[in-house]
């Protein structure tokens, strides 16, 4: 069984290098469509990863985490609107901007003992302020926005995004197997518990709330910049908090590809559906999510674990260890 | 036998607990010598819970101090208490249900006292002996919620033993074990402190227990100290038979 | 800035109609995750409903909100017990545990809230709509108050009070308080914990209509409007003290003031922002020790 067990693994592991190697040259041969599809996907897999860290991994749902998106885009946008950055600077202090602010917030949601829901509803408030803030405030484009100057080139972005999306399955994978990462999940078994066995359960969740604050915040400035156009209504749309949630809870919370095939699974869903009525893909996506915090709260994952279990009795007495 | 300063492991100074208008714990002191097995007794409600709450720093107390080995440590979090050296199981047996034995156990290692940096590999290599100590060797990859009762306390007892304390609190824990499983865990309390050289307090409902194990007895009734001493002394004083039979009597 | 009796009146005046209807509609929030710890965070679509049934009503029927306060109240409870019975009954059968619940409605809610937010931008579209119902002006000690103004304060304050009586007087209410605080101990006691929740489910849901139909009398009803609500519902929940009926009307009445003055002075798009402030302290220094709460925060 080792044997076969290290075929199939160098088997994946091909697999894996190869499907990277073609989405590198992609773009070079690529339609405007398929790039702008592409760039899509990576942006929501980069998002969906991110409220993994905080949900799936240390069990902290936020349902407004979207804000850190909008953080970042304004950060992007005022940088180069208003101090002349160029772009690598203007994504750089977006990740710092995000950052801060995740930091501050960290400091009263995480180390007071808050409960799991008003933690979930104190960030869909935080969400909802920043939005009416930056639309009453002059300064910062109030609800026109900012119109930005217009990308020279789709390579960049898409790199961009291609980049943002692996290094956020980079890091899922650091925390999946990381004395770090072992902290979270006994955060999330039980926080109390955790606490008097050593783990510092504030430190430890205001650094996955900072680190799964960075990618949103990244993500916001780019695409931004990819679509020469940021305001409150699109940078701090419900929607974006709900598209993370959504897409890492039908992939599989708390797993390393639950994320990435809950991202592309919806997007792709909702790509071929393509209804002309408005709002459809919410209401799509909302119904997806209830039904399967009902009937398959594990996500895809767990469905093809329960599967594989069904079809291929486990070798040991047949005890289920998953 | 001399009773040096610096061989009392832990002491306790007038600790008072106040949840609003009711007073769980009053002026409570005593000390522990280390590698004592003491035993705390009491009926339901005499605030056992809430002192080891208070001692593991998930609560703070009210006024009082106590201390560790000498230092200070009334004020300390939780996870910090824990590196200084102080476990604790629970009352309603909390081990990590999705983490396996060894899982639950590694943890221990990882965050316990005085193992920074320590790989995973030797993190459950150290586990892997706790999970023999306490017998639950060949279950590793179980996960802690498809274990029955005892199995579960081992666990917790197993990730606690993990953490690498000085001192133990064990909160009930052969509580709702069958009368065969209660001579094996006594023998495994003692070796705790025997071969693992860690002191012990525990609270217990089944006196014969804590009679037969421990070296000392306090007595708790509504949050007052109301004895303390051998077992064979607890089981002579006036008022502790009041407090359990209503009347002044010899128990056992 | 002119500061004169008028002004600080009126200020009163539109704290205390707003706080009232935040006291409602926190109760309905309350009382259901008194009950059941879900915290409902849909809660502010059921009063987007309520106020689109007022409008309706209004502007095809012509029927008065004192009407349609109580339509929303019924078609809302009923709604909301549906809700709990193919929502959140397959979740806690599935896995009763209180963590795995808490999440998992969470989680189930936030598709509900999404939902019916875009069902209703679907349906009805983004336009502003507003009920223009005695809209006239009415003088009292010289200030002049439109007199819808003065009938949502006064209906929200009846509701409210009505709340009161009927947690403290009734059975069923005593049951509902029963069950909020020691589900075990009530179920002990013949009180049926499912039911309850059931029923609170409705309560709750019926509250935030009521609430929906009065807010569609003074503000502008869109799809969208829900979830501020929602939030603020929340700060004075928290504020007031969990399954506290007076209280939290002190609470809602108290942020109602404190955003009518912060519009004033700190302009309209940061009253929010002080509500949220308000709440960040409080929730610090409860957990620092410096505001004593029975039971959990």
């Amino acid at each position: 069984m080792r044997k076969q067990n290290n075929i199939s693994y160098t088997i994946l592991l091909l697999g894996l290098v190869s499907g990277l190697l073609v989405l590198v040259l992609v773009p070079h041969f690529a339609s405007r469509y398929m790039i702008s599809f592409l760039i899509l996907i990576f942006m929501y897999i980069t998002l969906a990863n991110s409220w993994n860290m905080l949900a799936g991994y240390a069990g902290y749902v936020s349902l407004g985490h979207g804000v850190f998106f909008g953080i970042g885009g304004y950060t992007f946008a005022l940088c180069i609107m208003k101090l002349g950055f160029n772009i690598f600077l203007a994504l750089i202090m977006s990740s710092i901007v995000t950052a801060m602010f995740a930091l501050l917030i960290g400091l009263v949601l995480m180390t007071t003992r808050i409960r799991i829901a008003y933690f979930a509803i104190m960030t869909l408030g935080l969400n909802e302020i920043f939005k009416i803030v930056i639309a009453n405030t002059e300064s910062l484009g109030a609800s026109y926005g900012f119109t930005l100057p217009p990308i020279p080139t789709l390579l960049i972005p898409y790199y961009i995004f291609l980049g943002l999306a692996i290094l956020s399955v980079l890091v899922i994978v650091w925390i999946d197997k990381s004395n770090f990462g072992l902290g979270l999940k006994s955060i999330l078994q039980d926080e109390e518990v955790a606490e008097s066995i050593g783990v510092s359960t504030s430190k430890y969740k205001i650094m996955v709330f900072i680190l799964s604050s960075i990618f949103p915040g990244v993500s916001g400035g780019a695409i931004a910049w990819f679509w020469s156009y940021i305001d409150p209504y699109l940078a701090f749309d419900l929607a974006i908090s709900m598209d993370c949630a959504i897409m890492t809870i039908f992939g599989g919370s708390g797993t390393i590809w639950g994320p990435v095939i809950g991202a592309g699974f919806l997007r792709i869903l909702v790509e071929m559906l393509w209804v002309k009525i408005p709002y459809f893909h919410a209401i799509i996506y909302s119904i997806l999510l209830i039904l399967i915090v009902i009937w398959a709260p594990g996500g895809l994952v767990e469905l093809f674990r329960r599967l594989n279990n069904k079809f291929f009795i486990s070798k040991s007495k047949g005890e289920e260890y998953y | 036998m001399s009773m040096k300063e610096n061989s009392f492991i832990f002491e306790c100074d007038k600790i008072t607990k106040d949840f609003g208008g009711l007073r769980a714990l009053v002026d409570l002191s005593f000390k522990v010598l280390k590698k004592e097995i003491i035993g705390i007794m009491g009926p339901n409600g005499a605030g056992k819970t809430t002192l080891f709450n208070v001692i593991s720093g998930a609560m703070k107390r009210t006024s009082g101090s106590f201390r560790l080995n000498g230092i200070d440590i009334t004020n300390y979090k939780a996870h910090l208490i824990c590196r200084l050296g102080i476990g604790r199981t629970y009352q309603t047996v909390r081990p990590f249900l999705g983490f396996s034995v060894l899982e639950n156990t590694t943890v221990g290692v990882l965050f316990g006292k005085g193992k920074e940096n320590i790989s995973r590999k030797m993190a459950e290599e150290k586990a892997g002996e706790l999970i023999r100590f306490v017998g639950l060797q060949g279950k590793e990859k179980a996960l802690a919620k498809n274990l029955n009762l005892i199995e579960r306390k081992k666990v917790e007892l197993a990730r606690t033993l993990a953490t690498n304390p000085v001192l133990i609190l064990l909160d009930e824990i052969l509580s709702g074990l069958p009368t065969s499983e209660l001579e094996a865990s006594m023998l495994l309390i003692n070796r705790i402190r025997d071969e693992l050289g860690i002191t012990i307090i525990w609270i217990e409902h089944i006196m014969k227990a804590l009679m037969e194990v421990c070296e000392r007895i306090i007595v708790l009734d509504n949050g007052v100290k109301i004895a303390e001493g051998t077992p064979k002394n607890i089981s002579l004083d006036p008022n502790v038979n009041e407090v359990y039979f209503g009347r002044k009597r010899k128990i056992i | 800035m002119i500061i004169n009796f008028q002004i600080i009146a009126q200020l009163l005046i539109f704290g205390l109609t707003w706080g009232a209807l935040f006291a409602l509609t926190a109760n309905g929030l309350n009382l259901v995750f008194g009950v059941t710890r879900i915290l409902n965070v849909a809660h502010g679509e059921f009063l987007m409903l309520g106020a689109y049934i007022a409008f309706w009503l209004f502007s095809i029927f012509g029927v008065g909100p004192a009407v349609s306060v109580f339509v929303s109240a019924v078609l809302l409870f009923l709604f909301g017990i549906l809700i709990q019975m193919i929502i959140v009954r397959p979740i806690i059968k599935a896995d009763p545990s209180v963590e795995k619940v808490e999440k998992a409605t969470l989680i189930v809610f936030f598709g509900v809230l999404l939902f019916l937010q875009n069902a209703a931008l679907i349906l009805w579209t983004a336009d502003y709509r507003i009920v223009t119902y005695l809209e006239e002006p009415i003088q009292l000690w010289g200030i002049s108050l439109s007199a819808n103004k003065v009938i949502v304060f006064f209906v929200a304050l009846i509701v409210c009070l009505l709340l009161q009586l009927f947690m403290k007087g009734t059975f069923i209410g005593k049951a509902i308080r029963a069950i909020s605080e020691d589900r075990e101990a009530g179920a002990m006691l013949g009180i049926n914990p499912n039911s309850i929740g059931l029923l609170s489910f409705g309560l709750g849901a019926a509250l935030a209509g009521i609430g929906g139909s009065l807010v569609g009398m003074v503000y502008v009803i869109t799809p969208t409007m829900g979830l501020i609500f929602t939030v603020k519902s929340f700060i004075v929940m928290v504020l007031g003290g969990l399954g506290n009926v007076t209280g939290t009307l002190y609470a809602g009445i108290f942020l109602g003031i404190l955003e009518s003055l912060g519009s004033f002075f700190l302009g309209e798009a940061y009253k929010e922002v002080l509500d949220y402030f308000v709440l960040l302290i409080f929730i610090l220094l409860l957990s620092k020790g410096y505001i004593r709460r029975k039971g959990v925060i």
